[in-house]
């Protein structure tokens, strides 16, 4: 019998995390494909199929120009080892206790311009720093609860960071659900590996918001604040309110008063200790930024600013995972925790620079050009696949606007195995992890969130551009079968309730 | 346990009192449509004349339809109706959406599969009719109900979830009383029953064959009949009275007397003569209005009364 | 000169329908600076409110409130003493060599920048970089601009907006002295001059007695750092402000030192009346 995987053979110009190169193969990976030699790529795409069902009924979606989309979830699981991951786990905190230093130094004294360790004008012209919100935070607050980093693995197998996102990263949800539906429609695939759950966050997450509410109170009340059903990430904040098991509530339901947040019940206001929010800095309160906002609340930055409620993540925490703070990042870990990062960046232009501004200029074809500010992939041009007027714009914007954007190298970066039709093909992925931070320390969810670009050579593993995810297992080798893990053939074979009708089974 | 299973936003509690209604109204337009249509089989033209205007009169505000089967199409699919399935169905899915903290998991995938077919429902596709329609609504939204039932806590959430199946199912018995309490048509009563789910219960109720004033006289105040407006109203009054006692400042909220005097007047001999129930279908009418606003006033109305009724302005002056 | 001033601002809002709630935030308490002190300060509110103090980024007193009950009227009354005399200057000049120099664009880059307030076209631009470019030192290329501001804007009230940008007011070519300031501000930026807008009161009366009360005015100027901050007001052509000037806030532009603001949920209201009496106190 042969292996869908016998046909496999990476993809040029990227590592790929299967064949390691010409002539050794990823070990961790032989367990895995085995049992789909057992199991039958026929079969595979049928379990694939069933798993596309399950999350669109229990409305496992996201929302791109009004239409819910689920967000397809490949079958073949990414595989890291743990003593890697260990690693990445370490620079990971390490990335974020340097952020948090740098926001906390910068929203106080400024030491880190005033040591001349980065520019002032990294500051003072960043889109993103936050006048309003600048004051110091209560010595139980922190400004990063929530990180979502997104890592890619470089030509050579390294994980590096492509970006930070310190603002309202989403995703998480995702790496839940999907370990979930792996684990009832392939519990096959789980019988020789040994991996470190992922169903701790929402309990970390929430005892992360308990430990920052402002007052002693034995019981404090946290809500999740989403902007609303039409966002395009809602049933990630019902799913998290959920989880937690706190009230997920939109700005209409809270109001200000004396500055303190109260939220709007039957019986009659509650006072709200701590906000889990995933509305962006300029909806959250009409007051200071955007004035015809009904989505913000007004007062609300005034009742944070006195202490009067906690909120995650902090306002302002854009200037950190501005795209010219990240070409900082090695002073910046350097300045505050005196250490050498853990984790690289990929190499990248300062453009302010004229020097390297004019080699930019002259090689935008072989480059990517972000702009500083922007999160989602939005205005980033690749230079290798741009039109001569995409590039001849780009031109223009950079010269009139250094401080707005970065170029960096472009990476090929790493492939893995994933279902396409009916055979087993090399695609590019990044990696989201999440780490929740807390005054008592920090976690990583094992693994995170891989995002894979679905078409053949593709590099945007964006979900509204037709990417998709496949469950990340963080393994300790290869051990003993675990019976406990994978549950019984009659419940993964169970329909979800409310398929069973009449019409499915005519 | 702390309190905080008792805490409902009040927009949530909106939210799944709205659910409930559109849930109910789903199902019981379902179940009308359908019995009128296969009743119709087989009667005369006058009758289906008559049909159409009553229902179109009470669910569609129209006196346009003449034919049953036109009415019965705009009703089931028209999403700009705002008494069709369809509509009732898509409000009903972002009301579960809006309240998803406060219901489970079951409950919300049965609304969620549910609101995807409807929505991509066309009659054309694979040769499905109406019937077929009416059966996947009656039948989703059935199990709706009982996963509901045996799935969420018996807290607050579950309280204001009720409320609307029960008001709902009283709006729509009321109007369909109304609709037809001019009719002496015995076939005009048993569509009635049959529309509510209660040709059957009568007949073993009463053990006499159905005419006007006896189907009137049991749907309106049959004890034993959960769907009779007696029954529901007494569900409806006990569901608020714990409703109340949950609300901290509960001496100030008393529920209006209409509904109290309704249940004392249905639970004495009813009237006789038709014009009579006519009258009293008004009072009842008017109660159900009155503690329509009641739920408004004393549950929602921390958001009912807040700010966003008025516009946000911004002030900055030099 | 030294003097202390007694400062009442009082600000009156009526709306047509009645106002449910609103959260507002007063910038109205006179700073203390390197030629001012201030004595004393209360801020108060009608209908009574519970008020919050705290001191923003550029250092600004801002009082904060919220009211929770109908009403249909707002007073708003901030009164202050402060003593004051004309700033003292050291007569420190930059040089244009110093003034390119990349650690000065840095350490000044907020005051360097372009606001959305404070934008000019690109024509007004390098106009004003040509007439300058043969001009030596900070002070003279200040006064370029002062006499480009003196052409090209005229003092005229009710046809600006308070939104209104340099480029707006420049364009019509009248406007208030927040345009004044407005578009001084832009145009010593875009020549490399560090500047910043200043907003607070100007005494009316040049040698009154102790006592007597004048009617004063809000108003806003200009401070430019020429190698020390000099203050600047472009609406009335004075070059040197002095002991009539009393300093509220300093910021980019308006949106940083924004008098009074406040979103709330209601009906309209009228534009406010608004008094300043200065009186002198010794």
């Amino acid at each position: 019998m042969t292996s869908p995987f016998d046909l496999y053979r990476g993809s040029a110009g990227a590592f790929d995390e299967f064949i390691v190169n010409s002539n050794a193969k990823d070990e961790n990976w032989l367990g895995l494909a085995k049992s789909i030699e057992n199991l039958g790529l026929i079969e595979l795409k049928r379990r694939a199929i069933e798993v596309e069902q399950t999350q669109a009924a229990r409305g496992i979606t996201f929302t791109v120009g009004g239409q819910e989309r689920t967000f397809p979830l490949d079958p073949l699981p990414r595989i890291i080892s743990y003593e890697e991951w260990s690693m990445v786990e370490l620079g990971l905190m390490q990335r974020i206790a340097a952020l948090e230093a740098f926001l906390d130094d910068i929203y106080g004294s400024q030491e880190i311009v005033r040591d001349k360790v980065i520019p002032k004008r990294l500051i003072s012209n960043a889109t993103q720093f936050s006048r309003a919100a600048s004051f110091p935070l209560k010595e139980y607050q922190m400004r990063i609860t929530v990180a979502g980093l997104d890592l890619i693995r470089d030509e050579t197998g390294e994980l590096v960071v492509l970006e930070d996102n310190l603002r309202t990263p989403s995703g998480v949800s995702y790496v839940i659900e999907n370990r979930r539906a792996m684990a009832r429609i392939l519990p096959e695939l789980f019988e020789n590996y040994e991996i470190e759950p992922v169903t701790d966050y929402p309990s970390r997450l929430l005892a992360s918001l308990i430990s920052q509410a402002p007052t002693q109170v034995s019981d404090p009340l946290v809500v999740v604040l989403t902007p609303g059903i039409y966002n395009s990430a809602y049933f990630e904040h019902a799913f998290l309110a959920r989880q937690m098991g706190v009230p997920l509530v939109e700005p209409r339901d809270l109001f200000a008063k004396g500055n303190e947040i109260f939220v709007r019940t039957t019986k009659a206001s509650r006072r709200v200790d701590v906000i889990y929010r995933r509305i962006d800095d300029e909806y959250i309160d009409p007051l200071f930024f955007k004035p015809d906002s009904y989505l913000g609340i007004p007062g609300l930055l005034n009742a944070i600013r006195a202490g009067g409620v906690t909120i995650a993540n902090a306002i302002g925490n854009g200037v950190a995972d501005d795209k010219l703070t990240y070409a900082y990042l090695n002073e910046i870990v350097d300045y505050y925790l005196h250490q050498k990062p853990l984790l690289k960046n990929i190499e990248t232009y300062r453009l302010e620079d004229p020097d390297v501004r004019k080699f930019v200029i002259d090689n935008v074809e072989n480059l990517v050009v972000k702009p500083v500010d922007a999160s989602g992939g939005k205005g980033i041009v690749i230079g290798s696949k741009a039109t001569e007027r995409e590039i001849e714009e780009v031109r223009i914007a950079i010269i009139a606007n250094p401080r707005g954007y970065i170029a960096q190298r472009i990476v090929n970066f790493s492939t893995i195995p994933t279902v396409v039709g009916s055979t087993i093909e090399p695609r590019h992925a990044d990696l989201r992890p999440f780490i929740v931070s807390s005054p008592d320390g920090r976690y990583v969810v094992p693994g995170g969130l891989s995002r894979v670009a679905l078409n053949s050579g593709s590099m945007i593993v964006n979900s509204s551009q037709g990417g998709g995810s496949k469950d990340t297992w963080i393994i300790k080798g290869r051990s003993r079968p675990r019976i406990s893990i994978a549950p019984t053939f009659s419940e993964r074979r169970e329909q979800p309730i409310g398929l069973a009708t009449k019409e499915s089974a005519q | 346990m702390t309190s905080r299973g008792s805490i409902v936003l009040a927009r949530t509690a909106e939210s799944l009192y709205w659910l409930g209604r559109y849930m109910e109204r789903s199902e019981s337009m379902a179940r009308i449509l359908d019995v009128h249509l296969h009743e119709i089989i087989g009667s005369t033209n006058d009758t289906e004349g008559r049909w159409s205007k009553q229902i179109a009169k009470i669910f569609a505000h129209s006196d346009d339809y003449s034919d049953f089967d036109g009415l019965a199409i705009d009703l089931s699919l028209d999403g700009s109706l705002q008494s069709s399935i369809r509509y009732s169905i898509e409000r009903a899915y972002e009301n579960a959406k809006s309240a998803r903290d406060a219901i489970s998991l079951e409950y919300w995938e049965l609304i969620n599969v549910a609101y995807g077919r409807v929505s991509k429902y066309s009659l054309d596709q694979f040769g499905h009719g109406l019937f077929t329609f009416y059966s996947i609504i009656k039948e989703r939204c059935a199990q709706g109900r009982g996963l509901a039932v045996s799935t969420m806590n018996r807290d607050a959430a579950w309280q204001f979830l009720n409320l609307g199946y029960d008001v709902e199912q009283l709006d729509i018995l009321l109007r369909l009383l109304m609709a037809k309490n001019e009719s002496l048509h015995t076939e005009d009563w048993v569509v009635v029953l049959r529309s509510i789910g209660g040709h059957e219960a009568f007949l073993r109720a009463t053990n006499s064959p159905v005419n006007a004033l006896g189907a009137i006289n049991f749907l309106i105040s049959e004890k034993i009949f959960p769907r009779s407006i007696l029954a529901t109203m007494r569900r409806i009054s006990a569901i608020t009275s714990d409703l109340i006692r949950g609300i901290d400042d509960s001496q100030t909220i008393k529920v209006p007397s209409e509904l109290p005097r309704a249940i004392v007047r249905l639970e004495n001999p009813l009237a006789t003569e038709v014009d009579q129930i006519e009258e009293l279908l008004d009072e009842l009418w008017s109660c159900h209005l009155i503690m329509c606003t009641f739920y408004y006033e004393s549950f929602f109305s921390p958001l009912a009364k807040s700010n966003f009724n008025y516009p946000l302005r911004s002030e900055v002056w030099r | 000169m030294k003097w202390r001033l007694e400062i009442v601002h009082t600000t009156k809002y009526t709306y047509q329908e009645d106002v449910y709630s609103s959260y507002n935030e007063v910038r109205m308490t006179p700073k203390n600076t390197s030629n001012q002190l201030l004595l004393s300060s209360s801020i108060a509110v009608s209908p009574r409110a519970s008020l919050y103090n705290y001191f923003d980024y550029f250092g600004t007193a801002v009082t904060y409130f919220d009211l929770h009950r109908r009403h249909n009227n707002l007073d708003i009354t901030s009164s202050s003493h402060v003593e004051i005399e004309d700033p003292r200057t050291r007569g420190v000049r930059l040089s244009p060599i110093e003034m390119s120099d990349p650690s000065f664009m840095d350490a000044f880059s907020e005051y360097l920048t372009t606001t959305t307030y404070t934008q000019v076209s690109n024509g007004v631009a390098s106009q004003i970089q040509s007439s300058v470019s043969s001009v030596e030192t900070a002070e003279d290329r200040l006064s370029k601009v002062v006499e480009f501001v003196r052409e090209n804007l005229h003092y005229r009230s009710g046809i600006t907006m308070v939104s209104s940008s340099a480029s707006e007011a420049l364009d019509i070519g009248f406007g208030v002295c927040q345009d004044f300031a407005h578009v001084t501000i832009a145009l010593l930026r875009s020549i490399g001059l560090p500047a910043r807008y200043v907003s607070g009161y100007l005494y009316p009366n040049k040698d009154p007695e102790v006592g007597e009360s004048s009617t004063g005015e809000s108003h806003a100027w200009v401070e430019v750092f020429v190698g020390e901050w000099i203050g600047i007001d472009p609406s009335n052509c004075v070059d040197r402000t002095n002991h009539l000037y009393v300093t509220v806030a300093k910021g980019r532009d308006y949106g940083d030192v924004t008098p009074f603001r406040g979103v709330y949920f209601g009906g309209q209201s009228s534009p406010p009346i608004v008094t300043v009496t200065m009186t002198r106190r010794a």
